[in-house]
Order: structure tokens, then sequence, then C-alpha cells
């Protein structure tokens, strides 16, 4: 921005006016790239049909308490990820449900990882005791997982198949039939493969 | 040496005594809003926009600002409890980047760009100050017209001076 | 009747692109025919959106539901003052009320100059024109025709933004008619946000006349400094709205939204302060062009950077890009905007390059003790602000872009890099009168300064012995080496620099003509007015620094939970302490959408009672949205600001958080002597004009 008062003061020699285009012009360009950037979808839908981000997590509760979780181990399993808070609301509507689905289909060769968003750990605790959750949950250290699935908000849950493709992203709270109706579609598939 | 000895031996037991009691749970305060929320102003609201946690009125906040009161009552100074926080969180809870990695350009490019600023004012006025010099020179001598300017400059060539004669121009035309 | 203002709405958007394509072949070919027509075009362009505006101002008030807009931003409910400025409650409202605007401006500028600048005028209507083509065609729905060659080509969620853009044509018709419809935000049913808007778009519009006469002189190489005197006035009305914008904002903010303070630093408001500060830039350098021909070029960029920044402004607010947590409703106005945006930037700065040669500047800098390096530093500080401001509201994205971290930057940044640049920014605001042009000498400099500075220096001595013992940090670290004292010396240096200039001025008049001292400062006033104007909003910005030194460094704030009966302290820096006790809590009258609670406080200072304050708590039944609206006690001195943050057991307990404020109520008088003093520079001065074409007709570029 200052550029152009250089060349103000010294006779024109075109070389370095045309050096100080480029410059100005390029960070034209950058600015804009940088507005481009921020512009693009902030949903974790565009991740669907693409491979999971990997992701790493220590769970908190009941019989797993500890026990480390990641993607990459369980490759080769259909991996349920999803997200919750303790203050979030919605999320109290799938908690029971999830839990049934654990229940269900656990033996199915199916993992059910819940993703504690930006809580609190003892409230987070608290809030599963109150749905009787068993299946793994964890804290998400650094809000890493959130961001590498480029979610937009709780609840956020991600249907990863087999080969560790994200099959389905669903924002916010799961109906039964639905989740029902995924887990059984993706063993179903599995069964053809 | 003896005596010495004795003091330290004394010493040993009344630190740990000191320590204990001072960091036993009955004899931390239990923190204030005020001390809470004075730690709470540096983190920022995760699930809104352009609000700090003291300020916000959110559920999430509210259980943080008990997290903050918990970590104040077991001692722990305002530097550790933010830093809790953003590696539990991450860096984008702190209301400003801390000063590592590329973060450190949000602090480092505006002082960058001030310095070429005044690098390259300070380079445009040597070019003027040296190719004006021997004009200076002259101007010592006498009150010559400006170069190539028109007359109305002079007026305001010296203080006060350009002042009155604009005031007393005025006053001309008035009258 | 919505159709109608629909199809008003397509004829502009033909008449703006008709009325741009006939200026500029008009002014290649040299048919005036053309140009005249292209003028008849841009004229009935804006009659064509003032007629849109009318009839979306009838649906409003009528309660037009199967309107969409209509039933996004009212409600039955709503009285008829607010569904008016509704208007401007949402996108599809505020495009096309920015756009009528717009055209105001634009048609007024045809008519006052049209006669006298014949040359440049094509090139006006062009930019003017094309702009307004783009905005309309935002709301007008016409980019979704788009949708299916998009589709076509595969770019599904391409064509699906695109598509989605029907919803923001605020003529768009839903297939039935809903019983009552949303209403509006509860943020803005408040005055200050009513005519803050308002304000905040004059101010971003009017910036477009000195854009486009800036552009008429790049493209028609008149280079002079006609275009400046042109919009000299112009281009002082928009910093006269974008700053009552700027100010109406903080006001709003201080009175509505309960946080105790008055700015925030976030991407909307630094989204309006960016071209204010490159305007206020703009304004200083192009007043060295008009006394020494110098600094063209800078001048040139100036303008260009504050345009882009006030379409950069509109972009930031209307689409979402900076804020990562809010999720705005996708649609194709972002990329519409941005390739919008770029190719304006490619366009004005290649321009730029390509007319350097014409751009030379005549004279040259005498002497580094002159009022033009002390401008030149000055509009360094001011970019340096800028700089600041730009670079903190984008770094988040830049982080997320280049080192895929996210992060935040919060108003610490702003506060500790920007606040030594604007102390020292006030320091020059004091030095700057006292230089003359082209050359000062040391010596008269030294006794013009000796006063201002010693009422400076005593001022911070006698307010630290006083007990003012606070030191500011250095940014970017721990160390407390600036007493705040300094601050108000600062401020007292540049109010007695500035007070002077108006003493000597009037003491000259009094001498030479016998006129009463009140009299002779009147003429004075009168007869320069762009002068005394401009020193009276330096007084403005004076008072404006007492009161934001006094909220950033002597506010105190205490948070307190209480029982019925029982009370709590907070201590100011400046008077003494305040007790409040709790009296009760109870629901109070509102409108039909609203529930309001208010909590009645009784307020002591020193031990002696000085009242009662209510703070309340609205809840905006249909919105699910509460607001906390603070009670406050004014004074000269400082602000008492109560806000009933929460309650138990229906009011049994309640938590209430209370500020002191010191001073603050400086920053409203200062901005509005600020205000005084930019309409008394713009006000019209038939002798000052004379005067000014004189001075300059010497120098003026001869039109080819």
């Amino acid at each position: 921005m200052n550029l152009t008062e250089q060349v103000q003061t010294e006779t024109t020699s075109p070389r370095r006016r045309t050096v100080w285009l480029l410059v100005a012009l390029g960070l034209v360009l950058a600015f804009v790239a940088v507005l481009a950037f921020g512009l693009r979808p902030k949903t974790s839908t565009v991740l669907q049909g693409r491979p999971a981000p990997d992701f790493e997590l220590t769970a908190f509760n009941g019989e797993f308490n500890g026990q480390r979780f990641s993607l990459q181990d369980m490759r080769g399993q259909i991996v349920v990820l999803n997200f919750w808070a303790s203050w979030c609301v919605e999320c109290d509507k799938e908690m029971p449900l999830l839990e049934q689905a654990w229940n269900d289909y656990r033996d199915q060769g199916v993992w059910l990882i819940g993703v504690d968003y930006l809580d609190i750990d003892s409230e987070g605790l608290a809030y599963l005791d109150r749905f009787g959750t068993t299946y793994p949950n964890g804290p998400d250290i650094g809000s890493r997982i959130f961001q590498d699935y480029q979610c937009t908000g709780v609840p956020e849950t991600f249907f990863i198949d087999r080969e560790g493709m994200i099959q389905h992203v669903q924002i916010g709270p799961l109906t039964q039939p639905q989740l029902y109706g995924l887990l059984d579609r993706l063993l179903a598939a599995e069964t053809e493969g | 040496m003896n005596k010495k000895r004795r003091y330290f031996g004394w010493l040993v037991p009344c630190i740990i005594l000191t320590v204990t009691v001072a960091a036993s749970p009955v004899f931390a305060q239990q923190p204030t809003a005020d001390e809470i929320n004075a730690v709470a102003k540096n983190l920022s609201c995760p699930t809104c926009t352009g609000i700090n946690v003291a300020d916000c009125p959110t559920e999430t906040c509210a259980q943080w600002r008990a997290k903050i009161g918990e970590l104040l009552a077991e001692g722990k100074s305002e530097q550790e409890i933010l830093d809790y926080f953003a590696a539990r969180y991450g860096d984008h809870v702190l209301q400003v980047p801390p000063k590592r990695g590329f973060f450190v350009l949000v602090w480092a490019l505006p002082v960058i760009a001030l310095l070429f600023g005044l690098a390259w004012l300070a380079y445009l006025m040597r070019g003027w100050a040296i190719r004006r010099a021997p004009v200076t020179v002259e101007s010592v001598h006498g009150d010559q017209a400006p170069r190539g300017v028109s007359g109305q400059l002079s007026d305001d060539a010296s203080l006060e001076d350009g002042y009155l004669k604009r005031v007393q121009q005025d006053l001309e035309k008035l009258s | 009747m919505a159709n109608i203002g629909y199809v008003a709405l397509l004829l502009a958007l033909v008449l703006a692109l008709y009325a741009t394509v006939a200026a500029l072949v008009g002014a290649r070919r040299r048919m005036p025919e053309l140009v005249m027509s292209a003028r008849n075009a841009a004229l009935t362009v804006t009659g064509l959106l003032t007629l849109s505006v009318v009839i979306l101002e009838y649906l409003l008030i009528l309660g037009d539901f199967r309107t969409l807009y209509v039933a996004e931003v009212s409600n039955r409910a709503m009285p008829v003052f607010f569904k008016m400025t509704a208007l401007w409650g949402s996108q599809a409202g505020s495009l096309l009320f920015w756009s009528w605007l717009m055209s105001l401006f634009g048609g007024a500028v045809l008519l006052r100059k049209w006669g006298k600048m014949r040359t440049l005028m094509p090139y006006v209507i062009a930019v003017t024109q094309i702009t307004l083509f783009f905005f309309i065609s935002l709301i007008s729905g016409i980019w979704t025709l788009l949708a299916v060659p998009l589709e076509a080509l595969g770019l599904t969620s391409g064509a699906q933004l695109l598509a989605d853009m029907v919803n923001i044509n605020p003529f768009h018709q839903l297939g039935f008619t809903p019983a009552d419809g949303n209403g509006l935000n509860p943020l803005l049913r408040h005055w200050g946000m009513i005519i803050h808007p308002p304000m905040l778009y004059l101010g971003f519009v009017s910036f477009v006349i000195p854009y486009a006469f800036a552009i008429a002189a790049l493209v028609t190489r008149q280079t002079g400094d006609l275009w400046i005197r042109a919009t000299r006035r112009w281009t002082l009305v928009a910093w006269l709205f974008l700053s009552m914008g700027l100010l109406l904002g903080g006001w709003w903010a201080y009175g509505v939204l309960g946080w105790g303070g008055y700015w925030a630093w976030d991407p909307v408001e630094n989204a309006a302060l960016m071209p204010w500060l490159t305007g206020t830039a703009f304004l200083h350098s192009v007043m060295i062009q008009e006394k020494r021909g110098m600094f063209k070029v800078w001048n040139m960029a100036l303008i260009i950077m504050t345009y882009s920044l006030v379409i950069f402004g509109t972009f930031l607010t209307r689409s979402g890009v900076i804020s990562s947590v809010h999720t705005f409703a996708q649609s194709g106005i972002g990329p519409l905007f941005l390739i919008f945006i770029g190719l304006m930037f490619i366009y004005s700065v290649i321009l730029l390059f390509e007319r350097l040669d014409s751009l030379k500047s005549e004279n040259e800098l005498d002497s580094l003790l002159s009022r033009e390096s002390i401008f030149l530093l000055q509009n360094l500080l001011f970019l340096a602000v800028f700089f600041v401001t730009f670079w903190g509201t984008i770094f988040p994205v830049v982080s997320e872009l280049v080192a895929r971290q996210k992060a935040i930057v919060g108003p610490p940044f702003f506060n500790q890099v920007n606040g030594p640049l604007l102390a020292a920014l006030v320091v020059l605001m004091g030095i700057a009168p006292l230089m003359p042009w082209r050359r000062a000498s040391v010596q008269k400099l030294v006794r013009l300064l000796l006063w201002p500075v010693v009422v400076g220096l005593g001022v911070t001595a006698a307010l630290f012995a006083l007990g003012l013992r606070n030191f500011a940090i250095l940014p970017g670290t721990q160390l407390r080496v600036l007493p705040v004292s300094l601050f108000y010396g600062f401020a007292a240096f540049t109010a007695v620099v500035t007070l002077l200039e108006y003493w000597r001025g009037t003491r000259a008049r009094h001498r030479s003509t016998g006129e009463g001292y009140l009299r002779a400062l009147w003429t004075l006033l009168g007869r320069n007015r762009r002068r005394y104007g401009g020193y009276l909003i330096h007084i403005g910005v004076i008072m404006m620094a007492l009161g934001v030194i006094g909220t950033n460094f002597f506010q105190s704030e205490t948070q307190r939970n209480l029982a019925v009966g029982e009370s709590f302290t907070i201590t100011s820096t400046l008077t003494g302490d305040y007790t409040l006790t709790y009296e009760g809590l109870r629901s109070l009258p509102a409108p039909d959408d609203v529930s309001r609670t208010g909590a009645t406080l009784s307020v002591s200072r020193n031990g002696r009672n000085i009242g009662e304050l209510h703070p309340t708590h609205d809840f905006f039944i249909p919105q699910e949205q509460p607001m906390t609206i603070p009670a406050m006690r004014y004074s000269l001195i400082e602000d008492l600001y109560v806000i009933v943050a929460g309650w138990e057991d229906g009011g049994a307990t309640a938590t209430f958080k209370a500020f002191v404020n010191p001073l603050v109520n400086w920053l409203w008088i200062g901005g509005f002597i600020f205000i005084l003093g930019t309409a008394v520079a713009a006000w019209p001065d038939p002798a000052e004009d004379r005067r000014l074409a004189l001075a300059s007709a010497p120098r003026r570029t001869v039109p080819a």
C-alpha cells in the first residue's frame, strides 16, 4: 500500500514499476485467496464419501476407562462416532438410542464411540451416568477430533464403514429408525462385499 | 555446627506441615466471582462469537466458570489455568493466541509492518532532504518566493504571521 | 403490489447495466447524446429503486406475510415504527436499502456536478452504476438462472448456492400466507440500532462518490486536484455519516448489550472502522495535495483502499466469512461478492499503475520539520492502526488456511497494539496545527510548544500526585512502564494547542477589528470553516480520549449473588464506594411478545442514599432470546452500570454484575462535538470555495 509512494519519487523505471505492480497484485490475490478460503462450506457433510480422518481418544467412562481408541486400530469394523456435550440439550434425545444400539449391535462388530466436546470432565461423566451410557466415551483433547471432522456443532454423528470411509454424516439428533437403518445398511454392504 | 543441624532438623517438618496445611482444602479459600471473572475474561466462549467467558450467559460458560473456581481453589495461578484450558480444548479458546509457532505472527507482523513503514518514510524523507539541500541553504539568505508554487503558500510559510495575514485579508474583504 | 416492486427492481437492474455501457461507449466514441442517455438511465434507476423501497415499506406496514421478507422480519405484535425500520432488519432488505441509498448519492452527484465536470461524468456514472448493478443483481434473483447450467456442468453445490439466492429477493412470494411473521431480532429493537445501520450505510455508500471521481480522473488523466475539490464535501459527508454510525453503534452496545463496554473489536465493528481509518488518512493527506500538489499517487491509493474497504466491510457483514462459529445461511452472495471485490481491486490497482506518470508530484518536501512531514507520519500511523485491525480481523482465517490451527484474536490484542498507536496520533494531532507548510524554524516551534508541553507535563504530574498511579502494560510484555496519567497529559497537551489556535485567531480578529471576543470567534469559525471545524473535531477527539482512557484503565467491576435485603459494594477509582442493596424482583408490563423482569436495587454512595436502579431482563418469547438491559446512573465523572445476570427461586436470590465506568460520558459528549465539527467543516461556504478555486487555478490540469 505504501508501495506506490516509492514510484512517485523515482524517475520512472519501467522494470521497477512492473515489480511493484506484481507485488501489489500478489497482495490483492493473496487477500482474495484468504477470503475464498473463509467462504468454503464449513460443514462436515463435505466429508461424506471420503476417508475418515484418524483420531485418538482415551475413554473415561465405565469398563473402558483409560483405554485408548484410534480409528486405525478399529479398521475392519464399523465405527459410529458421536459428538456430544453435557450442555447440549438436543443430545438428550439420542443418548438413550445410542446406548440401545450399542447393546443391540455390539456383537456384530460395531463400535460406538462418544466424543465429549468442549466439556468439563466431571459434568460429562455425570451426563453419561444420567443416561446409563456404557459404550466408550472420551474427552476431545484440544478439540482436535471435532476440527478434523469439520463439525459444525453437537450432536453430530459419523458412520464409518470397515474400509474407513465415511458413509453418512448426521447433523443434529438421530432417530431410532434412522440409526438402525444406517447400521443395517453398513452391515449388509459388508456381507455382500 | 551442631546447633545449625538441630535447626535444620526442625525446619523440614515445619515446611512439610505448612505446605500440607496450606494445600489442604480446609484452608483453600473459595474464590469469589470477581476472581473467577478475572481469569474467565481471558477465555472466549467457544460456542458463541465475540464474547468472553466472564460475560457469556450460556450453560457451557457457566460450567467453565465453575471449573475455573475449582482450579483457583486448588491454588492454580491464572496462567496455569489458561494453559490448562488451552491444552484441554484447543488454543482457540484463548482470547489472544499464545505466543508460539505460527501465532507469533499475530504480534510480529504489525510490528514488522510499522518498522517497514517508518523505514520507508525515513528513506523518502532522506531522499528529499538530500535533493533539497542547496535550496535550504539559499532560503537562509533570503525569503525567496517558493519554486513552482502559487503565491498563496507564502502566507502559511511562517507561523503566526500567516494567521494574522489571513485574518487581515478576510477583514479587508469585509470592509 | 409485490410484483410491481419486483418489476421495478428488474428494470433498475437492466437500466444500471445500460447506463454503465452507454456512459463508457459515449465517452469513448465522443457521443454526448449517449452519455446524456446514460445519465437519464442512472436517474431513472434512482427513481425505480425508490419505488421498490416504498413498496417494500408498504408491504411491511401492511403486514403482507405472503412476502417472505415481511414474514421473516416482522410480526403483528410489532409497533408500526419497528415494522418500518424492519426494512434494514435482514439481508434482502438491507441490500435493497443499501442500493437505494447509493443510487440517491449517485443521482445527487449527477444533478449537482453535471454542468461543471462533463469529461469526468461518464466515468462517474459507469462506476456508480456498475456497483449498483452488482448489488441489485444479488437481490433480483437473476443469479438463480445460472444454477441450471452449473448443474449441467456437474457443479452441484455451486448450483445449489445460486438456486438458494431466490430467497434473498425482498419481494419473493411464499406459496401460502402465514398467520403471522417471525418478528424482528430483539437486539435490533432499540432506537440506537434503528439509526445506526442507516448511518453506517450512508457512510459506506457515499464513499462511492470520491472513488468514482478518482477513477474518472485516472481514466481521463485529469489527475490534478480537480477530482479532490469536486468531492471534498462529499467525502466529508461520507466520513460524517460513517463516524456517526460508529458512535451510535458504540452507544447502542453500551446501552443494550450489557457487558459494560462499547467497543469489542469484533469483525463487524472492525469492518466499519477500517474504511473510517483510511478515510481519515485520506481527508488529511488531500490537504497536502491541495496546498502543495504532492502525494497524488498516495491519495489515489488511499481512496481506492477506502472504497475497497467499504465493499469489503459490506462483504464481511453479509457473508459470515470471518466468524467461524456462527453458521450463516450459506448463499451465493459470498462467492459473487468475492468475484466483485477481486475484479474491483485488480482493476483499480492496474489503472493506478498505468497512470503513474501523470501523477508526478509538483513539489517536493522542503523540510522534515513541516506540516507535510507530520501529515505523512500521521498517515503512516492511521494506516498502521488500520493494518493492525485488518490483520487481527482476518488472522483466524489466515491461521486456519496456513497453519491449520484455529485461533481467536480478541480485544486484548487490539487494545494492546492499537492503544499506543492511537496515543501517538493524539500527540501528532497536537503538533500538526503548529507546523507551517514547507518549513518550520526550530526556535519558533519550541516557543509555540512550550506552554502546551508545560501544561501536559503539569497535568501528568498533578494526576500522578493525586493518586492516579496505574501503569499501562507495554504491548506484548508484562512490563508496566507507562503511567496512565501520561495519557491524560497527552490529551491536555493537544487540548492546549488546539485551544491556543482558536485563541490566536480570535485575538487577531479582536485586535484588528475591535470585535468582541465571542463575535470574533464566531466570524473566525464562519470564515474558515474547514480549518476551525477541523479543530473542533480535534477537541471532540480529545474528549473522547478522556473517556477511552477512563474506561480502559480505571473501570471497576464486580459480580455478586445476593438474597433480598443483602448488599454489595463496588469501589470507584474516582469517587468512593457505591453500596447496592437488593430490594426484590418483579415482573413488569411489556409488549405482548416480551416477558420482562425487573430488579430493584437501592444505591448509596459513601453511606449516603442516592436512589434506586432497575436493571431488567427481557425474554423475547417467539425468538426464545433473553436480553439483559442495564440500569445506569450517569454523571460526568462516571457511570454506575448494573445488570441482573440471573436469579433463583423466583428472585429470592439474584446475581448482579456492576461496573463503574469513569469518564465514559465524555466519549459521547466528545462524539457530539466531533460530529458538530465535521458538520461545520462540511457546511457549504461559497467564499471558501471561491478562494480554493482561485488558489488552485494556476495548477489546474487543462482537460485534453
